[in-house]
């Protein structure tokens, strides 16, 4: 039952929720076929998708120090720094996703 | 200014406070350095530590400069040195050795201080965090 609604919220946010799967590793979070009713240009898709890029930015952040350090030329202390906010932005990236699905999630189990 | 703003600010501060022990380090390393009188004596570096950007909250710390101490040094008679003049006497550099010692351990603290912000930062935003489970 779970996989029907979170594919279902891809027509909310689409083109956040896309990203979030490929670089979040978010699984699943996208079902093969988003519908086409909301299109991208709601609020809160905006703000997905704002999250979703300042979390790749983060993590890109982080790779580069980390590569920085493996050659040598880096400082340890920057690598864990980056490092920890990269988790801190996923998990925060993660908790709103998941409190989003969790929304719909409601709002579809609603009777009448 | 982004959303964990302090870990790039007391990150700036850990950079500053280990660019401080990189010249405390100089400094000790340098501290019984000769040289012929014709040639200035190793300068003991100091750092010039400021806010870095506008005055806004939110800006790190920077190292903007280095002074130099005595280039003079102190003369010493060493004949036996091969760097000695014609009187005997060579240059030697004056590092306050003690007074390097104890900038080192302020360097130390004040570098750990940065490192506690930093995990007090992540515990605090972990339990924020926490807050939706």
């Amino acid at each position: 039952m779970a996989i029907l609604p979170i594919s279902a919220i891809g027509g909310v946010t689409s083109p956040a929720a896309t990203t979030a799967a490929s670089t979040a590793g978010a699984t699943s979070a996208t079902g093969p076929a988003a519908t086409s009713g909301a299109g991208g240009s709601s609020s809160f898709a905006n703000f997905a998708t704002n999250a979703i890029d300042s979390l790749q930015q983060v993590q890109s952040a982080s790779d580069a120090q980390a590569t920085l350090a493996a050659t040598g030329q880096g400082n340890p202390a920057d690598v864990m720094i980056s490092a920890t906010e990269a988790s801190l932005q996923t998990q925060l990236t993660v908790a709103v996703r998941d409190k989003a699905v969790d929304a719909f999630n409601q709002i579809m189990g609603m009777q009448f | 200014m982004s959303l964990f703003s302090v870990f790039g600010i007391s990150g700036s501060g850990m950079d500053a406070y280990q660019t401080w022990l990189d010249a405390i380090g100089g400094n000790v390393a340098n501290v019984n350095d000769s040289g012929p009188t014709s040639q200035p004596a190793y300068q003991s570096r100091s750092l010039i530590v400021s806010e870095a950007g506008t005055g806004q909250v939110g800006d790190g710390v920077k190292v903007t400069g280095v002074t130099l101490g005595s280039a003079q040094g102190e003369l010493a008679w060493e004949p036996g040195n091969p760097q000695a003049d014609v009187n005997g006497m060579v240059r030697h550099p004056v590092v306050d050795l003690p007074g390097q010692m104890v900038q080192m351990v302020m360097a130390e603290r004040d570098y750990q201080a940065n490192v506690s912000v930093i995990t007090q930062a992540r515990q605090a935003y972990e339990s924020a965090l926490g807050l939706g489970t």
